[in-house]
C-alpha cells in the first residue's frame, strides 16, 4: 500500500486551516492511517481467488458472445430494414405507376383530346344515329305523309325512343 | 502494484474480452477491493461474496468504462455494491419484522457469523466498527482506494471541505479509541 501524499494533503487542509491548525490536521491524519497500515486486512484466500477467476473467464465469454450475437442480429436488422425500406420505395413506384393506367382506362384520352364526342364516340354514334332516324320518322308520320296505323307507329316509336334512352345511360 | 502502462494494455484486453486480461484485472485490485470489504464488513465469507460480485459486475461493465481514474471506477461500482447489500440486508430485517416468522433472524444469522469470525477479527476492525458508517466508509475507501480527495468528494458528492473534515475527525477518533 503506498503511503498517501501529504504535501497535498497539508495544501488542502490549508485552504480550510490555518498553517498550525493545518499541520496538526496533516499529522492527525497520517497517524490515523498508520494504524491501517499497521493492521492490515487480510487477503483473499488462493481459492477464492481462483473461483472468481474462473467465474468471471465463464462470465466474459458468455458477455462477448451475447455481444457478439447482439451485434449479428442488428446488422442483420439493419439489412433487413434497408432492404424492406428499398422494396417500399420500388412498390411505391410500381403502385403510381400502375394507378397511371388505371386513370387513364377510366378517362380515356380521346375524350380530351376529341371535338366531337358524339363522332368519336363510337357507341354514342350509333345512338346518335337511331335517335335521328326516330326523329325523322316522327317528322314524316307528323306531316301526314306515311301511310298505315299512324297510332300505332307513333306509340312504336315512343317506346323505342325509350328504349333507347334507357340503354343509353346503363351504357 | 500495476503500472499506469500494464493497466491501461489490461483495461484494453478486457474491453476486448481477452480472459488473460480479466485475471490480471483480479490480481490487481482483489487485494485492495477484498480489503476494502473487510473492513466494511468483519466478515470474511461475505468480503468474498461481495469481491466475486465486483468483478462479475466489472466484467459486465468495463465497456461503459470511458477513460479517467479506473481506481474511482472500481470502488465507485464497490461502493455501489457494498450500499446494495445493505439495502438487501435492511429489506430481509424489514421482511421479518412484518411476517414475524422467525426460523432465523438477521440478528441470529450476524451473532453467529460473529461468533465464527470473532477470534478472528483484529483489534482496529472493532474499533472501526464503533465510528459511525459513514466515517467508517470514508476512511476505508481513502485508504484502499488509495484515491485523491478530490476523486472521493465527487464519488460522494459532497465539497471537498467536508470529506476532508469527517475524514480528519475519523481518524483522530480512531487513534483515540485504539490507545
Amino acid at each position: 500500500m503506498k503511503p498517501n501524499r501529504d504535501e497535498e494533503l497539508r495544501q488542502l487542509f490549508e485552504q480550510f486551516l490555518t498553517s498550525d491548525q493545518a499541520e496538526a490536521a496533516v499529522n492527525d491524519v497520517l497517524a490515523g492511517e498508520q494504524l491501517l497500515h499497521e493492521h492490515p486486512a487480510p487477503e483473499p484466500a488462493p481459492e477464492v481467488l481462483a473461483d472468481i477467476k474462473a467465474t468471471v473467464a465463464v462470465v466474459a465469454y458468455r458477455h462477448s458472445k451475447v455481444h457478439k450475437i447482439a451485434y449479428r442480429v442488428a446488422v442483420a436488422a439493419a439489412v433487413v430494414m434497408i432492404l424492406s425500406a428499398v422494396a417500399t420505395k420500388l412498390w411505391e413506384n410500381k403502385t403510381d405507376r400502375s394507378r397511371i393506367i388505371q386513370t387513364a382506362s377510366i378517362l380515356p384520352t380521346w375524350i380530351w383530346e376529341s371535338d366531337d364526342i358524339a363522332a368519336n364516340d363510337p357507341d354514342l354514334a350509333s345512338f346518335s344515329l337511331e335517335i335521328e332516324q326516330i326523329e325523322q320518322q316522327l317528322k314524316t308520320l307528323q306531316s301526314g305523309s306515311h301511310s298505315g296505323n299512324s297510332e300505332m307507329t307513333i306509340e312504336d316509336l315512343q317506346m323505342e325512343l325509350v328504349e333507347i334512352d334507357s340503354d343509353f345511360w346503363k351504357g | 502494484m500495476v503500472t499506469s502502462n500494464d493497466l491501461g494494455q489490461i483495461i484494453a484486453g478486457c474491453k476486448r474480452g481477452d480472459a488473460e486480461c480479466f485475471s490480471r484485472l483480479v490480481d490487481a485490485f482483489a487485494g485492495r477491493c477484498y480489503g476494502y470489504f473487510y473492513r466494511l464488513t468483519g466478515d470474511r465469507n461475505l468480503s468474498d461474496d461481495l469481491l466475486a460480485e465486483l468483478f462479475v459486475r466489472l466484467v459486465e461493465k468495463i465497456g461503459s468504462y470511458k477513460g479517467g481514474s479506473f481506481e474511482s471506477w472500481v470502488f465507485r461500482i464497490a461502493s455501489n455494491i457494498f450500499h446494495d447489500y445493505l439495502r438487501a440486508k435492511l429489506r430481509q430485517k424489514k421482511m421479518f419484522e412484518a411476517k414475524d416468522a422467525e426460523p432465523e433472524t438477521l440478528e441470529e444469522t450476524e451473532e453467529r457469523r460473529s461468533d465464527r469470525t470473532r477470534d478472528k477479527i483484529d483489534k482496529l476492525q472493532k474499533q472501526l466498527d464503533r465510528l459511525d458508517p459513514d466515517t467508517k466508509e470514508l476512511i476505508t475507501l481513502r485508504f484502499y482506494s488509495e484515491l485523491s480527495f478530490k476523486d472521493i468528494a465527487s464519488m460522494r458528492s459532497e465539497p471537498i471541505g467536508t470529506t476532508l473534515s469527517k475524514l480528519h475527525r475519523g481518524l483522530k477518533k480512531l487513534r483515540e479509541l485504539m490507545e
